[in-house]
């Protein structure tokens, strides 16, 4: 896809941001108080990326995904991923049947993986095997069987749940699954009033019931419109430049990364970094991604890409840190002004 | 474009062409203005240019400008770089960015509001660059003001001016007791003055040789006067032992003749040339005088002569063990009073007669006094006092360094440092047999050896 030489119309852009705040407002009443989040689910939506929600049980991960699915109308499918897992159980296989001439031959049953919008609940506790086979449909969006490759349906998400305090019988996911979503958040515990909130109109935790909000088409157009935002070339160098800083070689990073990062993210960080912030501008009701927009979602997009080394262990160092240090350190400009101007700001 | 955008472009874009400039202006100058400085004060002091010939090599510093202009231009700001600058400073939206860009009509309100929010752009402040500039125009500046009398004397040639000070000093003090012939001291002070102007131009070993050489003859020229001195005060002692008056007159007369020859006689007091023939400088022939006035008139005599030898022991001429043996030769003066002194009521007592006769040793003292066997005589080491001497000269004066300036000449640690100014091992004998013995130290081992002269 080429960079858009002219820009969204303001009726466009302004349409387009009323279909997503539809949206929005529906994940917001699905998950009370945790606004940030939801919008960040819905960029994710919109980049057309998987998202992995890292939170402790109960704090609406689940239904926050039952919601966007049905918000968007797609078919969703929920796995519930376990030690025992196959991974024919996800993506299907071929079964024996006979035909009405009494004919066997194998016919490829499509497993769970064949719907627009997955739920893989407790992903880190299937076996890597089991991981392994959503890679290629992340990757590639399709899924090849005994030699025999199917398309899965567009859009396609993969919406990962995780708990980060039952290590035990889990299967951390390797780096390049990692790589596959487009954000990696984490669900906050949610304050008093909030908690005040879900208990008065949450009866028995019934979450509302969402109507489907946009049409097939419609969400076509949303896609179509993240796609013409503008990147402004200035704002391309400083995703490159930040993605540059992440790696420990790299002159320009920061302490933490050349103390702590082993690998810098991959061009599939700067890939992502770039849509995503799209994204955010046409959330925002901008035609043009901004430095703003970059800086809004560079933590959510990059740091889970990133390999730490033991140090970073032992330091508790993680990785939203590394990618604070590094935006805070590489400034937006390539070329600073002259050390002899002073800004009065 | 908006107007407004270009507007600010264009002012940003100046000022940080201006900033950069100035920057790699105040980068250059720096190093610049010291060369410079350098420069300047080579020409005055070594080059010996004056100070019109040395401002002339400010002129180079016309090329730091120029310099700066080329230097500057590679990082001079893009307008895209300005543009995002102000898209920044404005919050980030991109709008600035994407006006800049695709200048769509359209989404120029953002643009504008963007814009808008700039309240300020940055300002020049590049002076305080130019701090070490400025300490390099004040180096500059004290490089012109600097006067060649005030740049350090190097220590070699301090040590020489000191001596030829001291060689001074000892000239006065001899000329204001003795009457040197007109010709010798002229040509003394005339060699001393030689020696002052020539300073550092001159070899040091030739120009300390010469004021050792001038200082020898001054002491020569002391030791002159003290002996005619000796002989004076010898001659007064039988005149006053004489028992007639004549003979007591010609032992005035001797003892002024004595005076007169070693230039002496001239400077007396007053009160004692009135009663002199002026010419001969003797007593007027025919002169009746009593005893007591001829006694009186031969204490005032000895009493201008202790004087003089005095004023020659402070200058360092005459030393303490000289001045010493001469306000005795009184007592070991010919006078005998036997206690029948004829010249009763003028005689001091001071005679052999009327004194006890002392201690005495088989080499010295009264033949009646009691012999003693211990303690009788000095130890050559004794009567001599150590005295300090500075570094002859230099062996290698290139390659000293200034270590400091100071109005007196440095303190130096005899025994710790050869005469040639270099340290040598303490212990051992090769430091002793290296040292080199310049002729002022030389001098202080003869005066060693050569018996109680002069300290």
């Amino acid at each position: 896809m080429s960079q858009a030489t002219a820009l969204l119309s303001p009726t466009e852009v302004e349409s387009a941001r009323a279909k997503a705040q539809i949206l929005l407002t529906g994940l917001d009443r699905t998950l009370l108080g945790q606004e940030r989040l939801t919008r960040l689910v819905l960029v994710g939506c919109l980049a057309r990326g998987h998202v992995l929600l890292e939170g402790l049980p109960g704090l609406g991960k689940t239904e926050l995904v039952k919601a966007l699915a049905a918000l968007l109308g797609l078919s969703f499918k929920r796995l519930q991923f376990t030690p025992d897992l196959l991974p024919g159980d996800i993506t299907g296989g071929p079964i024996l049947e006979e035909d009405e001439h009494g004919k066997r031959k194998l016919v490829f049953h499509p497993g769970p993986v064949f719907c627009h919008v997955i739920l893989a609940d407790e992903i880190n506790r299937a076996s890597p095997k089991t991981q392994s086979a959503l890679l290629e449909a992340m990757a590639e969006r399709r899924v090849t069987v005994l030699g025999e490759t199917h398309r899965l349906p567009e859009p396609f998400y993969v919406l990962a749940t995780q708990n980060p305090i039952e290590l035990e019988g889990t299967y951390p996911l390797p780096e390049a699954q990692l790589d596959r979503f487009l954000f990696k958040l984490e669900v906050p515990p949610v304050d008093r009033a909030t908690l005040q909130a879900i208990i008065t109109e949450r009866r028995a935790g019934r979450s509302p019931e969402h109507e489907r909000a946009l049409s097939l088409e419609e969400l076509r157009a949303l896609f179509a419109a993240v796609d013409a935002i503008y990147l402004p070339p200035a704002v391309a160098a400083w995703i490159a430049r930040l993605i540059e800083a992440t790696h420990p070689s790299a002159a320009t990073a920061p302490k933490l990364v050349k103390d702590f990062v082993r690998h810098g993210a991959s061009p599939r960080a700067a890939i992502a970094l770039a849509e995503a912030s799209r994204a955010h501008a046409l959330l925002a009701g901008k035609p043009n991604v901004g430095f703003d927009d970059v800086r809004a979602i560079a933590v959510s997009a990059v740091a889970h890409r990133l390999v730490l080394d033991y140090r970073a262990r032992l330091e508790h160092v993680r990785g939203p840190d590394v990618v604070a240090s590094v935006l805070a350190e590489v400034g937006e400009l390539e070329d600073a002004l002259p050390k002899g101007m002073k800004d009065a700001r | 474009m908006l107007p407004e955008l270009d507007r600010s472009l264009r002012r940003l874009l100046a000022r940080a062409k201006t900033a950069a400039w100035l920057e790699a202006c105040a980068r250059l100058a720096a190093p610049a203005v010291f060369v410079l400085g350098g420069w300047v004060l080579l020409a005055r002091f070594a080059l010996g240019q004056s100070r019109t010939a040395a401002a002339w090599s400010l002129a180079a510093f016309a090329l730091v400008p120029v310099a700066a202009w080329f230097v500057a231009r590679r990082r001079f700001l893009t307008p895209e770089a300005a543009v995002a600058w102000l898209d920044r400073r404005s919050g980030g939206s991109g709008a600035l960015l994407t006006h800049f860009v695709l200048d769509d009509e359209r989404w120029a309100g953002p643009a504008r509001d963007a814009l808008a929010s700039i309240e300020r752009l940055p300002r020049i402040a590049a002076w305080r660059d130019f701090r070490t500039t400025a300490l390099g125009a004040l180096f500059v500046g004290a490089a012109f003001v600097l006067d060649r009398a005030i740049v350090p004397t190097p220590p070699a040639t301090q040590v020489a001016l000191n001596r030829i000070d001291a060689a001074s000093a000892d000239l006065i003090a001899l000329q204001e007791v003795v009457e040197l012939a007109p010709e010798t001291a002229k040509e003394l002070e005339a060699r001393l003055e030689r020696l002052r102007d020539e300073g550092d131009a001159a070899p040091l070993d030739a120009s300390l040789e010469a004021v050792d050489r001038t200082q020898e003859e001054l002491a020569r020229n002391a030791d002159e006067a003290l002996a005619a001195a000796e002989r004076a005060r010898d001659a007064l002692s039988s005149a006053g032992a004489a028992e007639d008056a004549q003979a007591t007159v010609d032992g005035i007369n001797a003892a002024l003749r004595d005076l007169k020859e070693a230039g002496l006689a001239a400077k007396l007091p007053k009160s004692l040339l009135e009663r002199l023939d002026p010419g001969s400088l003797q007593l007027p022939d025919g002169v009746k005088l009593s005893a007591q006035e001829l006694a009186q008139l031969s204490d005032e005599l000895a009493a201008a002569l202790d004087a003089r030898m005095e004023r020659l022991a402070k200058a360092g001429l005459v030393g303490k063990a000289q001045l010493e043996r001469f306000r005795e030769l009184e007592r070991f003066s010919d006078h005998v009073c036997d206690g029948e002194c004829k010249r009763a009521g003028v005689c001091k007592g001071a005679g052999r007669a009327n004194a006890a006769p002392g201690r005495g040793g088989v080499s010295r003292g009264r033949g009646d006094a009691e012999l003693t066997w211990g303690d009788e005589a000095v130890g050559k080491s004794d009567e001599f006092t150590a005295k300090a001497l500075d570094p002859a000269t230099m062996l290698d004066p290139e390659s000293t360094a200034i270590v400091g300036l100071a109005a007196n000449a440095p303190t130096v640690d005899a025994q710790g440092e050869s005469a040639g100014g270099a340290n040598v091992e303490a212990s051992g004998g090769q430091g002793v047999w290296r040292r080199r013995l310049a002729p002022h130290h030389r001098d202080a081992v003869q005066r060693f050896f050569s018996g109680p002269r002069r300290e």
